[in-house]
């Protein structure tokens, strides 16, 4: 988990959000969102992703005046992002294909089936 | 400073608990602080070594959970908890240097909110920290008595004054072990927990917010109270010595008789026999290494010559033979406890060919030291040291011949005594 490894859930739509700086408020609102109300962060997991994020350069805080932090993505993050979304898309590429192989294999055999 | 779910009582008045389970068990604390809150107790702050201060209200079924965080929340942050339906209760940091801080979170029983932590391999990762510094604690904890333990046979083996450190003790070294004993208990308990969490929490599966604590708590109470026992029963010991060492056990002679393995004056020298012939007072005390010293001073005026003859045994019970042989050794080579310098020692001292003890060194008058002999015994767990100051016409003729038949003649005289005495 983390750089260069699968994602979790909450840090997969924390990076995908935070294409636009954000605080915690914003960004715990924009996930939901980006989710279509699928993904209810808690602030416990919010938080800890944020700072494991940041420690691992994949965030950086862009403001922050001691009581307001705000967040926006870093290059190594996008990167991270990318290939997590190409890792993700592929695996759904995957799997489409192997359904259609799988149908089209069935469908060969019941013709055969039909032939004899 | 955030909304409060418990109905606090006017008179606000402060229970102090202790926390009978290391912060880290976090369902364990959680399910207590619960089972707190349900008897009308709602943690307040956190004070000094492992208690919790509650505050008394209203009982109610209350939620609690514990956020573990590399860094303090800045009050933004601790707004968005509480918008989120999670109020802020107390907050306890541990460490200085690589500080970790657990701020503990109460919601109403009820309340539609959503978890604290929503995915639990996010939570494992937020326990990561922790584990590496526990393996940490751990090695550094594991590795400090391991230093100690080698200090310790360096003083026993190598060390200056080691007969000292060998009879005496230190009770310095005791009181290390036993410290860093608790600390590596300390740090193989709290190991154990942490691993438990995490494996948990990445194997995909939120904590057990109700767990059962009972157990754990008596097994907590068990070593927590162990400890002040062991260090009070420590200090008694201390203080028993102290006392003794104060009051100082001289009893006087002939009235008190030595009741450890020695020869007396009146045995070896001749013309002693009458009641109040020898006078002198003999000396016991036990130390920290757990050997007994007895010593036993008498002097008498020889009625043929009317010189002072003067009679020193000290006599070292180890708390086993192989400690006794390297403290002989050491005994041999420190001329602080031999009482005989090390140029006289190199010219004068002679190994005893017995089959009598263990080992035996004899030192004959010789040009320094033109009056002294002295008989150094060890036999099994025993040290006995036995000096003579007498007949100086005897042995201070510098004349080798002459201080040798001397030497062997006090030898032949003491060492068979002594080695009955030994054997009984």
């Amino acid at each position: 988990m983390g750089a260069g490894g699968p994602m979790t859930e909450a840090m997969y739509y924390i990076l995908l959000t935070l294409s636009v700086p954000s605080h915690g408020y914003q960004l715990m609102s924009a996930v939901t969102k980006a989710s279509w109300g699928r993904v209810r962060m808690g602030p416990g997991t919010l938080y800890g992703v944020l700072t494991r994020m940041e420690s691992e350069k994949m965030i950086e805080i862009v403001s922050d005046d001691g009581r307001r932090k705000t967040y926006a993505i870093t290059e190594s993050g996008r990167a991270a992002l990318r290939a997590e979304t190409d890792r993700l898309r592929a695996m759904l590429d995957d799997q489409e294909r192997w359904e259609e192989e799988r149908k089209c294999l069935t469908k060969s055999k019941t013709l055969r089936k039909l032939n004899d | 400073m955030f909304d409060k779910v418990e109905n606090p009582q006017k008179t606000e008045r402060l229970v102090r608990k202790w926390m009978l389970d290391d912060i880290c068990d976090l369902d364990r604390n959680e399910s207590w602080l619960s089972d707190m809150a349900e008897q009308g107790l709602f943690i307040d702050h956190f004070g000094f070594w492992s208690s919790v201060w509650f505050r008394k209200g209203t009982p109610r079924r209350t939620r609690y959970r514990i956020d573990v965080l590399p860094r303090e929340l800045t009050e933004d942050e601790l707004a968005l908890y509480d918008a989120c339906g999670w109020h802020y209760a107390a907050m306890d940091q541990e460490s200085n240097w690589n500080p970790v801080y657990y701020y503990i979170f109460q919601t109403d029983e009820n309340a539609a909110v959503p978890e604290l932590h929503t995915d639990p391999m996010e939570q494992a990762e937020s326990l990561r920290k922790l584990r590496r510094s526990s393996r940490w604690d751990f090695w550094i904890s594991a590795a400090i008595p391991f230093f100690w333990i080698g200090l310790w046979v360096w003083q026993a083996l190598y060390a200056a004054r080691r007969f000292d450190f060998l009879a005496n003790g230190n009770i310095v070294y005791i009181y290390w072990l036993l410290f860093t004993g608790f600390a590596v208990v300390d740090s193989l308990r709290r190991g154990r927990s942490i691993r438990r969490l995490y494996k948990r929490l990445a194997g995909g599966e939120p904590l057990d917010h109700h767990a059962d604590y009972l157990a754990a708590h008596r097994r907590y109470a068990l070593t927590a109270y162990l400890r002040p026992l062991l260090w009070a029963v420590m200090m008694a010991v201390l203080l028993v010595q102290l006392i003794f060492s104060s009051l100082d056990q001289a009893r006087p002679l002939p009235e008190g008789a030595p009741d450890f393995p020695a020869v007396r004056l009146a045995e070896v020298h001749d013309g002693l026999d009458g009641p109040n012939a020898v006078c002198g007072e003999s000396h016991h005390e036990w130390t920290w290494a757990g050997a007994v010293e007895d010593r036993l001073y008498e002097y008498a005026d020889d009625p043929e010559t009317g010189m002072r003859l003067e009679w020193y045994t000290t006599c070292y019970r180890l708390p086993f033979a192989k400690t006794s042989a390297l403290a002989f050794d050491a005994l041999l080579e420190e001329d602080w406890y031999r009482g005989i310098s090390d140029a006289y020692w190199t010219a004068a001292a002679t190994r005893v060919e017995t089959n009598l003890v263990d080992e035996a060194w004899a030192v004959a008058p010789g040009a320094e030291n033109s009056w002294k002999y002295a008989l150094y015994v060890r036999d099994g767990r025993y040290i006995v040291t036995v000096s003579y100051y007498s007949d100086r016409s005897a042995g201070g003729t510098g004349d080798a011949a002459v201080t040798e038949t001397y030497r062997d003649r006090c030898t032949e005289k003491i060492l068979p005594l002594l080695a009955a005495r030994l054997e009984k």
